[in-house]
């Protein structure tokens, strides 16, 4: 009898981690749902278009070719395009977490009464949008914007200054956009991190700038990670940024398949630039998973 | 204008011809799938056209908002069951639909109000289409500050890449449909062709440096002359009026000669199971009454002949003879040159 109940035991032991892991699969299945529809089926559809002659009305529906692949990467601008946009993006993602770290340590560690209301304006991006974003930005900066009109009226110029329309214009309004998806992260390691292990360092005789460098910094580092990722991916698919605050040497990769899909009516070339795009997030999301996953080592002692 | 019964029928013959499953006419909900570009133009779809459609045929109209390139993704993407009954399409798009088989030929029988329309606005797509207004290329500028208007696209181009105007001009960028269309029109101008575009490519190496900003969409255009960004620049009539009318009155439009580039809006009718109420929804797009109020409402100006303008506007509208657009199946050929040279000499 007592073997029985033993044995009936151990297997009841035995499925409870199974069951668990369906009801986590469970959990997990309207997301994955989404995603299936949301993101795969689109890209594979999208996947079929670039390797089509544009000839069919469906993606697969004329033979596979790689001749878009070939023309698209052949050519010179394209790799321009594909560098700027590369090269801007990890530049947002750098200097977006100079600006946001010093907020994120005030947010996660100061008492200051101020600290609501700079929660509240570190929000301001997301609540008002990139579209209401760049025409703001358009305001302040444009040749007869609120910047030029102070310059001109402290006669510190003459003329109007070109602030808007290049390169500069286009990293404000992505490094602003931006922003609080750099914040929140690092805000959220840094207020994981226990204060008492920068005060054991410095009750070790560490200076604060040491105690800092050596103890927050680097356990910090993975909210910086996540930030630089998520910022450097966004700005990667920015579009109305780049078209309405750039100029003519500021295309970057979605302005392109932009083109390629409405001016040139050539799907299978803007395909190609958007499969482009996608193995370039996804390549950076794997660079970041295999260097900074906060899952890695998750339940082992 | 009423549809006779006999046209009636007769778009319902052709479609019921085409149509896999007629039976399921008229099981099918009384509403007519269209498109519109947003802001006034869909509000004047809504307000003047759809309410006489409904009026005529007991079929709702839905619009659908969006451009072009989505509209035609949307019906190729479903070839067997397009989800747009009627299209407002591009010039160039409208000749893809029509070269895959997608939309219905137009006829006087059909669409009755297409008598009353001149050749022009459907020939370019084998009636496959037809344009029920026209938007004419010119410049708009500040009048306070340019007292004397160029009369002719070359003296445009002169005096703008001499800097006459300073770094206060503005063109459309590659990103803009139209501009493949504008670049043959500058050629043709000067003495090119589709064959040879290096007029206009010349001429606009010289005017690049005085360029405030190459824009992407006409509504940015709109605001880079509303804010005084710029002086001078290339637009479509309708739209400088539109803002004349609103009060920029520092704001003034000419059309320089030679000729002006026609901006056109084929409607098509797309096969589908309601085929003969789409004909009558593009008549109804053709229609005097709703195309007056549609003028006062866009400014772009009705193709059918028998719109009578109020007289104040009248030195406004082009007459159709002066505008011109490219051999479109040419231009579909030598657009992606274009955009090729476009990016290595403008952006390069």
């Amino acid at each position: 009898m007592s073997t029985a109940t033993g044995a009936s035991q151990a297997a009841v032991a035995s499925r409870r981690p199974r069951f668990r892991a369906q009801r986590h699969a469970l959990l997990g299945m309207p997301l994955a749902g989404l995603m299936l529809v949301g993101y795969v089926l689109p890209l594979v559809l999208v996947l079929g278009v670039s390797l089509g002659d544009g000839t069919g009305q469906r993606p697969f529906a004329s033979g596979l070719s790689i001749a878009k692949y070939v023309a698209q990467f052949q050519s010179p601008y394209v790799w321009r395009v594909i560098v700027f946009t590369l090269v801007v993006s990890a530049a947002i993602a750098v200097f977006n977490a100079l600006l946001a770290y010093p907020m994120a340590l005030f947010l996660a560690r100061s008492r200051s009464r101020w600290r609501g209301l700079a929660f509240l304006v570190s929000f301001t991006p997301l609540a008002v949008g990139m579209n209401m974003l760049t025409i703001g930005w358009l305001i302040m900066l444009g040749k007869t914007g609120v910047i030029n009109a102070v310059l001109q009226g402290l006669g510190i110029t003459n003329e109007p200054v070109s602030l808007v329309y290049g390169v500069t214009a286009v990293a404000i309004g992505l490094v602003h956009v931006s922003f609080t998806f750099m914040l929140l992260p690092i805000e959220s390691v840094l207020r994981g991190i226990d204060p008492l292990l920068e005060r054991a360092a410095r009750s070790l005789g560490a200076s604060p700038a040491r105690a800092f460098a050596t103890v927050t910094l680097p356990l910090s580092l993975e909210g910086v990670a996540a930030g630089m990722l998520i910022v450097f991916m966004q700005s990667c698919g920015a579009f109305v940024i780049p078209l309405f605050l750039g100029g003519t040497g500021t295309v970057m990769l979605p302005v392109a398949i932009w083109e390629q899909m409405t001016v040139a009516n050539d799907w299978p070339a803007g395909a190609v630039l958007a499969i482009t795009l996608t193995a370039l997030a996804l390549a950076v999301l794997a660079i970041q998973l295999r260097f900074f996953n906060p899952l890695r080592g998750a339940g082992q002692p | 204008m009423k549809v006779s019964r006999r046209s009636f029928m007769a778009g319902a013959a052709a479609a019921g011809a085409l149509a896999t499953r007629p039976s399921l006419v008229m099981a099918q909900d009384k509403t007519l799938i269209v498109t519109s570009l947003g802001g006034r133009w869909e509000q004047s779809i809504r307000t003047h056209f759809a309410p006489l459609f409904t009026k005529r045929t007991g079929y709702e109209v839905k619009i659908v908002s969006g451009g072009p390139a989505q509209w035609t993704a949307q019906i190729e993407g479903q070839p067997s069951n397009p989800p747009l009954n009627a299209v407002d399409n591009s010039e160039l798009l409208a000749q893809s639909l029509m070269d895959k088989g997608l939309v219905l030929k137009l006829t006087p029988e059909l669409v009755p109000n297409l008598k009353d329309v001149p050749a022009q606005f459907y020939e370019p797509w084998d009636s496959f289409g037809v344009s029920y207004q026209y938007g004419a290329s010119g410049v708009f500028f500040n009048k306070t500050k340019i007292t004397q208007a160029p009369q002719s696209w070359p003296e445009f181009l002169e005096r703008a890449g001499k800097g006459e105007f300073g770094r206060n001009v503005t063109l459309p960028d590659i990103s803009y449909a139209w501009t493949p269309e504008l670049v043959w029109h500058l050629a043709s101008t000067m003495g090119g062709s589709l064959d040879n575009l290096d007029p206009a490519f010349e001429a606009l190496r010289k005017v690049k440096p005085y360029i405030t900003k190459f824009w992407a969409t006409a509504i940015e255009a709109e605001r880079l002359a509303l804010s005084r960004e710029a002086d001078i620049g290339w637009l479509w009539d309708g739209r400088v009026y539109a803002m004349m009318d609103s009060g920029a009155q520092f704001l003034d439009f000419r059309r320089l000669k030679p000729t002006s580039l026609f901006s056109l809006v084929p409607a098509q009718v797309v096969k589908t199971d309601k085929s003969a109420v789409a004909f009558e929804w593009v008549n109804t797009l053709l229609d005097p009454a709703p195309l007056l109020d549609y003028y006062k409402t866009i400014q772009y100006t009705p193709t059918n002949r028998k719109v009578v303008f109020p007289e104040a506007s009248a030195a406004r509208i082009m007459p159709a003879s002066e505008g011109v657009i490219p051999n479109l199946r040419g231009l579909a050929k030598v657009t992606p040159s274009i955009i090729e040279r476009w990016n290595a000499e403008i952006r390069g």
